[in-house]
């Protein structure tokens, strides 16, 4: 649809005026950990840290009251909220992408196979799906500032659940069988990272519309 | 000729307000004025008209087409001012317009270029550093440039100045000049609408209280002022608003009824008056009509 | 053609409006079948609602002072100011009469009325 292209180029222009401050914030954090960590630890930060970092095109739009203009604007709500992941995504991939570049550029790296990395990069797109998908609809529905606090709650409870030690176990099992399978289960990661973002994208329009 | 805008029996229900059995029409061509005092239901109206919020009831036609089934063509249609800038902060004149521009079919990049030079808004300067009435005229400068039909203002001119109020009337006159675009301006400046506005459509407490021409509202309301002791009991079910005070009473009344009562003094009253009285919520009379008579 | 408005003067605009057409009509001013502004654009110069206009144009075309053709606007009629003199006229026979009937009550006689209708005569000419 034009309506989700025109809505990417719209968040891109509202993400604009603060792109050099972000920018810069980025690169140093990022250049940080390219000096000290493997290349899966690095994606998977570079995971949680976009997913901080691309949601705040949520903030502008709510400090700057910008859902009135999406209102105003012949462009329809499916077309705004599928703009507003992509654009979320687009970021997280760009972002990983110039990580990914820097960290072949940069020496002293241990070497790693075409199938880890493949697994580290699903990985790395599962943490963020999960995080992302479990956060926009709040954002939708409650905006910014009050879908942060909410959205913490699927986090704790996931990280709660982790740290039961009867899970741990599971949790381990389940590592030592990616590590030994990997391509499989890069491709498993990847799918669920698919789903999730379907699912979380779905659920946001259905509770944004609801609220009219 | 089609009507820029048609409500009827609108109704939408919001914990503690209740916006009741709403109906007005805007002839193409004309201006309508939007009045009532501070949550009356006024944006909410206008919200339901751009979709933003779906009526319980009753139906909404823009050039008589539903909202609901023709979003997109509506709004490429509709030009709006909101009474706060809804562009990003940081923005300059030319973000706004690389922004904005892709979503009409219709931007007139000349139109709008004209009007930032009317208005004399610095194209490179970020809009965060601009006034108020910088804001505004940038907010109608995109809102007249994609060939829209119907320009709807909410409260856009609240804390402007007199030149900047009546640059304003200016272009909305200029605007409906060719019979074919019409305008939709609420606001509690009543004194901007006086002289420029054809119709009006006073809501209040969610209510209609009036709709249609301002002439004719004019001519069925008047101020009546008198004594204390020249209030009888007939005369105070009649007045809106009614103000005792030691030096006597003064309210508004509907002309015909007023008649009825000779001897007290009789005036003329302004927009800003009639809208003021009968707002009051004291008194015995809340003077709505029933179903949007006039 | 020129409209000044008053804001204050308690009459209401569309009146004065009429008011001034007819007195340019009949002083000559606007010449039998000149066109007059469109509504708008009326309405637009004198800051004025395109109702108010519409309703001073209208009543003058109903008092045939002017006519609106389809399509191309408003033109004085060339009675405009024959109706205008025949109204004037009627003026002066009502204001005429209220005179005597205050005369009447004053008990001045025919006589006292004629002298005081040509002395007020003189002093109009001489202003």
């Amino acid at each position: 649809m034009m309506g989700v292209s025109n809505m990417v180029r719209l968040d891109y222009f509202t993400m604009k005026p603060n792109l050099k401050t972000f920018g810069a914030v980025i690169l140093f954090v990022v250049a940080f950990w390219l000096m000290r960590t493997s290349l899966t630890l690095l994606l998977i930060n570079c995971a949680w840290y976009m997913a901080l970092i691309s949601t705040n095109v949520f903030a502008v739009e709510e400090k700057d009251g910008l859902r009135r203009l999406y209102g105003i604007l012949p462009l329809r709500t499916r077309a705004m909220i599928l703009g507003r992941y992509v654009f979320v995504i687009l970021i997280y991939v760009v972002a990983t992408s110039v990580v990914l570049g820097l960290s072949l550029i940069v020496p002293g790296r241990e070497p790693i196979t075409l199938g880890g990395a493949f697994l580290s990069m699903s990985a790395s797109l599962l943490i963020f799906s999960a995080i992302v998908g479990a956060q926009m609809p709040f954002f939708f529905r409650l905006g910014y500032n009050k879908g942060r606090f909410y959205a913490m709650i699927p986090f704790f409870t996931v990280m709660g659940l982790a740290a039961i030690p009867s899970l741990i176990g599971e949790t381990l099992a389940l590592f030592s069988w990616a590590i030994n399978n990997q391509t499989m289960a890069g491709l498993l990661m990847f799918a669920l990272s698919i789903a999730i973002l379907t699912l979380s994208c779905v659920v946001s329009l259905f509770l944004y519309e609801a609220q009219r | 000729m089609i009507n820029a805008l048609e409500l009827a029996d609108v109704s939408k229900r919001f914990p503690g307000f209740y916006l009741e059995r709403l109906g007005f029409t805007v002839p193409q061509g004309y201006i309508m004025g939007l009045v009532g005092p501070n949550g009356a239901g006024k944006t909410t109206t206008i919200q339901l008209i751009l979709n933003m919020l779906k009526p319980d009831s009753g139906h909404i036609k823009v050039f008589g087409l539903d909202p609901r089934g023709h979003e997109m063509q509506i709004k490429e249609d509709v030009g709006v001012v909101f009474d706060s800038l809804m562009f990003v902060d940081g923005w300059t004149v030319d973000d706004t317009e690389k922004a904005i521009s892709r979503f009409y079919r219709h931007w007139n990049t000349k139109a709008f270029a004209g009007l930032i030079e009317q208005f004399e808004l610095p194209r490179k300067k970020r809009i965060s550093d601009f006034s108020r009435g910088m804001h505004m005229k940038l907010m109608l400068a995109t809102a007249l440039s994609h060939e829209a039909r119907l320009l709807v203002l909410d409260e856009p001119t609240s804390g402007l100045d007199a030149v900047t109020r009546d640059l304003f009337s200016e272009i909305l006159q200029d605007y409906i000049k060719d019979g074919e675009r019409s305008v939709l301006f609420s606001t509690h400046i009543s004194s901007d609408l006086e002289r420029i506005a054809d119709y009006i459509t006073f809501i209040k407490d969610g209510k209609l209280f009036y709709t249609g021409s301002l002439e004719n509202l004019m001519e069925n309301f008047c101020l009546i002022k008198g004594k204390p002791g020249q209030l009888t009991d007939d005369l105070e079910t009649e007045i809106l608003g009614l103000r005792v005070t030691n030096m006597g009473f003064e309210g508004l009344i509907k002309t015909e009824k007023a008649r009825k009562f000779g001897d007290i003094l009789i005036d003329q009253p302004s927009l800003d008056e009639i809208v003021v009285y009968a707002s009051k919520r004291e008194g015995k009379n809340d003077g709505c009509f029933k179903h949007g008579q006039a | 053609m020129n409209i000044i408005l008053s804001n204050g003067s308690g009459v209401p605009i569309y009146n004065q409006i009429k008011e001034q057409i007819k007195a340019q009509v009949l002083s000559g001013e606007l010449g039998e079948g000149e066109m007059l502004p469109s509504l708008r654009q009326l309405a637009k110069d004198l800051k004025i609602s395109v109702l108010t206009t519409t309703r001073a144009y209208n009543e003058l075309e109903a008092e045939g002072f002017i006519q609106s053709q389809q399509g191309k606007g408003f033109f004085v009629m060339p009675s405009g100011s024959e109706l205008i003199r025949e109204q004037l006229i009627r003026e002066v026979e009502e204001n005429l009469t209220s005179a005597i009937q205050a005369a009447g009550r004053a008990s001045l006689s025919e006589a006292e009325l004629y002298d005081l209708l040509r002395l007020l005569l003189e002093v109009e000419k001489n202003d």
